[in-house]
């Protein structure tokens, strides 16, 4: 098929062929002249026309049908086609021009052509029937070889054909990271792919590059404050080629440092909502102790801590005096205090003495403060070995009077209670801790 | 679609591929569906024409009757050509209507398209006003379809003047393109492009 042609560019036609002998595959096309101009397939049932053009019979015969319009139906040719009928119908609504104006004629060189003028092409046809193409699912192993116009048939049930792949596993363009996203079945796709498109690849490239350098010049700006407080060391700027990956990597931080920045800004309220709570929690216990003084009902039970440090200090200075917390006989009663020191006259002897307190309400009481006195020193395993004392008040001692400053100086009590040596090898101090209760009633 | 339809679009594609002209980058043509029937074509304007330097863009739809039936092609670029209408893009071109044959393909028809470029037909023409222009005064049509092609296809010529004239309609509230339509169907002549879109 040559001299007639009006749109064939002759030039290609030798590389075609060469092409197809190669891959010998249905779907690379046949040589030229086994293709039907009119299904670009193999020729199936081979005619020559007049004007010189080769069909398939049902290809020339469906045209001509078309062009004098005066057939309702036509079979595709290829037996994968023969399902698809075409209708008038559908033919009178895609069809804008008139059909009874035009002749038919050859649809290469538009030569007028009709029925008579169609033999069939014998020749060809044989020629056809002796090639043989191997199946294109060669790769995958099938070796099956049989003539190319059985190719399509075979291939519907070749049990070697790729199943179509999905989306997500088709070929990438390799370009993908710049901005190709042209996909493919298969590797030599992919390649003819890259080959004819370096030029687009390479603008994209270049896009590419222009714009990792802007991003990282404004990431560099942009987390200033960040280098400031050396949070981390900014990437350098020729450190990755691939920006989409660099750019990520930027994201990664910036999340992260925002993360950290948040977690930072909780954690400080948090310990600001701690210190708060045990502030106030301190204050409820101080309360709380409080409460425990008023209303202990005149027995108090006085634990000196860390008794041996205390002793010892008193020991070197004589003139070091403890005193409990002020605690009251009854809710609106007196209230006393506990002194401890060692006794002036000898500190061998600790001396544990009785003072009277101020409160608001003393002007309601009773003074001089009269009642019975109990001072014990507790043993705390074996109770029977404490140490206890009892004591009426004396209203003619300056020590149950009405006091004037916040603790009555004069105190009442015992400047010789026990022997601390004794204290000490009994076993009073228990956890470096000694108990001192007491018990005021008035009378 | 007519599976013969969509198998020969498909075997066209790879023509099309396989093709010089696509290595020149002179022609492209680009898939818009799975089904085979639409498409997206892209011509190089020829050179030493008004449209050298431009990339046209066209839209191809495939009919269920192809190859029986031509393709439907338009331009969607707009275009300042006499056989195309400036404002729809329709083409009037033989071989895309009683002068199809089956043995066409997109690629022929691309190239017939481009060689449209090179050879316009006034006396058969698609937009009467360009083809009366072409006509009566075609340095005048020269410089419309150079400045089209500067505006809309991407062409090298940037012409000073007919920006400066638009601009004007512009500032009067004129929409660009169709300020750009009255001056090039008036010759470039302001006042008559005024009195018409103000009348």
């Amino acid at each position: 098929m040559a001299s007639g042609e009006r749109y064939n560019t002759g030039g290609s036609e030798a590389t075609v062929a060469q092409e197809s002998s190669i891959i010998n595959d249905a779907y690379s096309g046949p040589e030229a002249r086994f293709e039907c101009p009119i299904c670009l397939a193999w020729l199936r049932d081979p005619v020559l026309t007049s004007c010189g053009h080769r069909f398939c019979r049902t290809c020339i015969l469906s045209w001509l049908d078309w062009a004098m319009s005066t057939v309702l139906d036509f079979v595709i040719p290829n037996p994968m086609f023969q399902s698809d009928r075409i209708s008038a119908s559908d033919r009178s609504e895609s069809s804008e021009l008139d059909p009874r104006l035009r002749e038919s004629a050859c649809p290469v060189d538009n030569i007028k052509l009709k029925e008579e003028d169609i033999f069939p092409d014998n020749f060809t046809r044989r020629e056809i029937s002796q090639q043989r193409t191997k199946c294109p699912n060669i790769i995958r192993g099938c070796l099956v070889e049989l003539s190319p116009l059985d190719v399509e048939l075979h291939l519907v049930t070749c049990k070697y054909k790729s199943p179509e792949l999905p989306e997500n596993e088709k070929l990438r363009c390799s370009f993908v990271d710049v901005g190709c996203e042209e996909k493919f079945e298969d590797e030599p796709e992919l390649q003819r792919h890259l080959e004819q498109y370096i030029q687009k690849h390479l603008t994209m490239l270049s896009q590419a590059y222009t714009k990792m350098m802007v991003n990282t010049n404004v990431a560099a700006s942009s987390s200033a404050i960040a280098h400031q407080a050396n949070f981390w060391d900014p990437p350098a700027k020729n450190e990755s080629p691939v920006y989409s990956q660099d750019e990520n990597l930027q994201g990664l931080l910036k999340a992260l440092y925002e993360k950290i920045i948040f977690l930072e800004q909780k954690s400080r309220e948090q310990d600001i909502i701690i210190a708060n709570m045990s502030e106030q929690i301190s204050s409820y216990n101080l309360s709380v102790t409080k409460l425990h003084q008023r209303y202990c009902n005149g027995c108090y039970l006085w634990y000196i801590n860390d008794f041996k440090n205390k002793l010892n200090a008193m020991r070197e200075n004589p003139h070091i005096m403890h005193y409990s917390p002020g605690f009251y006989t009854s809710a609106n009663g007196y209230k006393l205090c506990i002194r401890l020191n060692l006794s002036p006259k000898d500190n061998s002897y600790i001396a544990i003495l009785i003072h009277v307190m101020k409160t608001e309400h003393d002007v309601s009481l009773d003074w001089p403060f009269s009642g019975r006195l109990s001072i014990t020193v507790v043993h705390p395993t074996q109770p029977f070995k404490s140490i206890k004392e009892t004591m009426m008040t004396r209203p003619e001692l300056d020590a149950f009077k009405r006091p004037v400053l916040e603790m009555n100086p004069k105190g009442f009590g015992y400047t010789e209670f026990a022997l601390l040596q004794e204290l000490i090898e009994q076993d009073f101090i228990y956890n470096n801790q000694l108990l001192i209760k007491v018990q005021a009633q008035p009378v | 679609m007519a599976n013969i339809a969509a198998q020969r679009i498909k075997r066209e594609f790879k023509e099309v591929i396989k093709s010089e002209e696509v290595a020149k980058c002179a022609i492209k043509v680009e898939l818009l569906n799975d089904s085979y029937t639409e498409l997206k074509g892209e011509i190089a304007g020829p050179p030493d024409t008004p449209y050298e330097g431009g990339n046209f863009v066209l839209e191809i739809k495939v009919p269920e009757t192809y190859p029986f039936n031509p393709p439907k092609v338009r331009f969607i670029t707009k275009i300042w050509h006499p056989n195309i209408s400036s404002v729809t893009g329709a083409i009037c071109l033989d071989i895309l209507k009683d002068q199809w044959a089956a043995a066409m393909t997109l690629r022929t028809v691309l190239l017939s398209l481009q060689a449209l470029l090179s050879a316009a037909e006034p006396d058969d023409p698609q937009d009467a006003v360009v083809a009366r222009q072409y006509k009566e005064n075609l340095e005048m049509f020269q410089l419309t379809a150079r400045h089209w092609t500067n505006v809309y296809a991407g062409g090298p010529h940037v012409n000073s003047d007919c920006d400066e004239k638009i601009k004007r309609l512009v500032d009067m509230g004129i929409e660009d393109h169709q300020a750009r339509a009255a001056l090039s169907s008036y010759n470039w002549d302001l006042e008559r492009a005024t009195e018409q879109l103000f009348s």
